[in-house]
């Protein structure tokens, strides 16, 4: 288990080296340039030549990108273009704020996903089902930024009994922490169901049935703990896309977390810190995927036979 | 039957719960809406964008200024009524030649880190601006700074400039102290300065914090309130919300679609203000036919800018005229500015001579409503055979593309602090660096005679004559002055806004 662990972190440096050279590269080739972002619209052409110059744009790609690369492999992830400060110190303010609200998001999803999907399996086509269909539907189809506002609007302003936005205190979590899990409850309440319906109709399902265990056992125990690898494939992807921060939800309720912080660096063309956070992304997607594949090893031995 | 019923039923939840936010009549207040405003002692302001530093120097955003008000001083500041320039940290000043000047500084002001102003603190803050490129529109012109003792600074020019007191009313000569700057200090985190407010702390992406400063040596404005928070709530509907909650007492950047509702409610105050921030076409003159001044002005008179304020702007807006935008000292329209006239229009393009069919024009606009002011163009233009493309590009690519001339029309807008300085941008030197800029021997001949023009009417006549010149020739076609929305609790007082949108915070106090 321990030489799988490892073999997937040594991948991780590929992985990681791949994703910045195209970042990089993109980035460069990405009309705008930092310099005139900086000094507007009236500078002059020797300004910007300066600045350039002392940003060290100057410079052929490659060699920027062989410094960063050499600069990063001594844990410098450069300072930021625009915000005067090390890219490191700027994604270590923020990301906790991401980490929290995603880790809070996760819970109310897994908390409100999964009772649904199981029990819209289990009584397929009653009125249970079809509620569930109908609000898992409404979370997909209902953009996030309405939601948001029609929260604010409701337990902000109406009831106060959130604040509107921002991030001090408990109460700060519940709505953004609520937005995100609504949306995303859906598509885990939905493969949950659909995973169920294919469990509890094998023979060996109907076995433990005809043996007399209780019904509850035999969902919870026979069935769900098989019907769990995709819900467990699906709630990954989600938890890598919330940690790698909402943008929009950032926005709607004042987060400070780290999406916002990339969007605004990618429209300002701040490369060292679009790189810091690109990187940040692929180890958190990179250490989720990782702890994703092991969990399915906990859940079906079978799979753990084959990691080791 | 069961499945229509159970939509039903959902459909009638989603209603109920649309009604309850839409028309519970009391909003309920929570934490500081509550507070009664007499024993009220901070202050928290909606910002819409973080300051990228607090530096006055290493950038020039205006997020950055605002804080800047607060905690720093210059030797001249803009007063926001006028726009002009009058002593801050200068007590008196004196010109001694075209080019010297001799500044008197205010005794017994303080630092935050408690040291006191001198006059090798003017020197050293101007020397270390003149460092950053960005500075040199406004440092460019001192070609040596000194101090002559303790409280005199002796600034010699490069040339005579009439323009040195509003430079150094300008962000980037921001006083700050000189035993800091040698140390390093890094003022991009944490602001020092003389202003009436000290930094506390910066939460990065969230609040910044000042808290008053008790030893701030200007007693006729000394504030009441302790502490101002600035709150990032980057999205428009939601920074209107906190306010009306009670989270935030003042918000920046009102959205239109809000004004009218708040306006409404007797809780709050909406100041309105016509900017000086002047949106216009930039024309690439150096191409054909847009290098004829004839097709020019056909376009000038063809736009139609009312219906742009009102079709594109919500209405909120004020049709521009002229090369310099109202509100200004030195502002003026004169006899050559172009209203909405088609059959002038028309005889513009007669004398132009060409073939309108022939004629595309490209606009690169930067968002939406820059679009819809597009499109509204692209509609008056056609009425005189113009056909005009829309281009929409991110800001990046706006800036790249303009700077490398790789246009043809772009919607652009520019607020500086002053009359002199737009017009510094219609000189033949800007024109390889500035889009839409001029190559005129008699501007630039009427630019030289403004710098060097030390007594302030006939520094005005000679500024109302290169406007008039200036819309002759039409470099860019005028659109539109935006229209600045401040919104604060109806129990502030004391609030001041300026053209150039800058909120005077230090002087606002909660009534009793």
């Amino acid at each position: 288990m321990l030489k799988y662990v490892i073999k997937r972190i040594i991948a991780l440096i590929p992985v990681i080296l791949g994703v910045t050279l195209v970042v990089f590269l993109i980035m460069q080739l990405a009309p705008g340039d930092p310099a005139r972002m900086i000094l507007g619209e009236m500078a002059t052409p020797e300004e910007v030549a300066q600045l350039r110059t002392e940003m060290g744009l100057d410079q052929p790609v490659l060699v920027r990108y062989i410094n960063y690369m050499l600069d990063f492999c001594r844990g410098d992830l450069g300072d930021s273009y625009f915000k005067h400060r090390p890219v490191l110190d700027e994604i270590l303010d923020r990301f906790p704020y991401t980490v929290r609200l995603a880790a809070v998001a996760a819970v109310l999803t897994v908390v409100m996903s999964i009772p649904i999907g199981i029990l819209a399996a289990v009584k397929q086509n009653t009125i249970f089902d079809n509620a569930s269909l109908v609000v898992t539907l409404f979370g997909i189809s209902m953009p996030v930024f309405w939601l948001g506002l029609l929260l604010i609007i409701l337990f902000s302003l109406k009831l106060g009994w959130f604040p509107t936005g921002g991030a001090e205190g408990w109460r700060s979590y519940v709505l953004p922490a609520f937005c995100l899990a609504f949306s995303n409850m859906s598509t885990v309440a939905r493969t949950t169901r659909s995973s169920m319906l294919e469990t509890i109709r094998q023979d060996y399902v109907r076995t433990a049935a005809a043996k007399g265990v209780p019904h509850r056992t035999v969902i919870a125990r026979h069935a769900f703990r098989n019907a769990l690898i995709p819900t467990i494939t699906v709630i990954g992807i989600q938890m890598s896309q919330l940690l790698g921060g909402s943008v929009v939800v950032e926005t709607v309720f004042a987060w400070p977390g780290v999406g916002r912080l990339m969007i605004d660096s990618i429209n300002s063309r701040d490369t060292p810190m679009v790189l810091g956070c690109i990187i940040l992304l692929t180890i958190v997607f990179s250490v989720l995927n990782l702890i994703i594949d092991l969990c399915y090893g906990f859940v079906d031995p079978r799979i753990k036979a084959s990691q080791s | 039957m069961r499945k229509p019923r159970l939509l039903s039923l959902l459909l009638a939840l989603v209603m109920l719960v649309s009604l309850a936010t839409g028309c519970s009549s009391s909003p309920s207040s929570t934490s500081s809406g509550n507070e009664d405003s007499a024993t009220k002692d901070t202050l928290t302001i909606a910002l819409h964008a973080e300051p990228p530093s607090m530096s006055p120097v290493d950038n020039d955003s205006l997020a950055t200024i605002y804080i800047n008000l607060l905690t720093n001083n210059l030797l001249f500041k803009a007063d926001p009524e006028t726009l002009e320039v009058k002593p801050d940290l200068c007590e008196s000043y004196e010109q001694v030649s075209d080019t010297e000047y001799i500044f008197k500084l205010r005794e017994g002001v303080k630092f935050h880190h408690g040291k006191e102003l001198d006059a090798e603190d003017v020197v050293a803050s101007i020397e270390n601006a003149k460092t950053y490129p960005a500075s040199s529109p406004y440092t460019g012109s001192m070609e040596k700074v000194e101090a002559i003792d303790k409280y005199q600074v002796k600034i010699t020019l490069v040339e005579p400039y009439s323009n040195l007191l509003y430079d150094l009313a300008y962000h980037f000569n921001y006083i700050l102290p000189k035993d800091l700057l040698e140390s390093g200090h890094d003022f991009a985190a944490e602001p020092v300065g003389t202003g009436p407010y000290k930094f506390v702390k910066w939460d990065r992406g969230s609040q910044i914090v000042l808290e008053k400063f008790d030893e701030y040596w200007d007693e006729t404005e000394m504030p009441t309130i302790k502490t101002i928070v600035w709150k990032l709530i980057p999205e428009g509907t939601s920074r209107t919300l906190a306010l009306e909650t009670g989270e935030v007492d003042v918000i920046y950047q009102v959205e239109t679609a809000d004004v009218e509702r708040l306006k409404a409610d007797s809780k709050f105050h909406v100041e309105e203000k016509t900017s000086v921030e002047h949106f216009y076409i930039t024309l690439n003159t150096n191409v054909a036919p847009f290098d004829d001044v004839n097709l020019r002005q056909a376009i000038n008179f063809a736009i139609d800018r009312e219906a742009i304020i009102v079709g594109a702007l919500n209405g909120y807006g004020t049709p521009a005229y002229s090369s310099v935008p109202m509100g200004y000292e030195g502002s003026w329209e004169g006899d050559y500015v172009a209203s909405y006239n088609l059959d002038k229009a028309k005889e513009y393009m007669a004398a132009w001579g060409g073939d309108p069919a022939s004629v595309n024009l490209p606009i690169l606009c930067r968002n939406d409503e820059q679009v819809r002011v597009a499109t509204i163009i692209q509609d008056n233009l056609s009425k005189i055979g113009i056909n005009v493309i829309i281009e929409q590009v991110d800001t990046p690519s706006w800036h790249s593309r303009m700077a490398s001339g790789d246009y043809i029309g772009g919607i652009s807008s520019w607020s500086p602090s002053n009359c002199f300085t737009y017009l510094v941008r219609y000189d033949s030197s800007k024109a390889e660096a500035t889009p839409g800029s001029l190559v005129d021997e008699e501007t630039d001949a009427l630019i030289d005679k403004m710098k060097a023009t030390m007594d302030p009417d006939e520094r005005l006549e000679v500024m109302h004559q290169i406007v008039d010149r200036v819309n002759q020739l039409v470099p860019h076609i005028p659109l539109w002055q935006s229209q600045y929305f401040r919104a604060w609790d109806a129990n502030l007082e004391g609030i001041v806004i300026s053209g150039t949108g800058y909120v005077r915070f230090h002087t606002a106090k909660w009534a009793a």
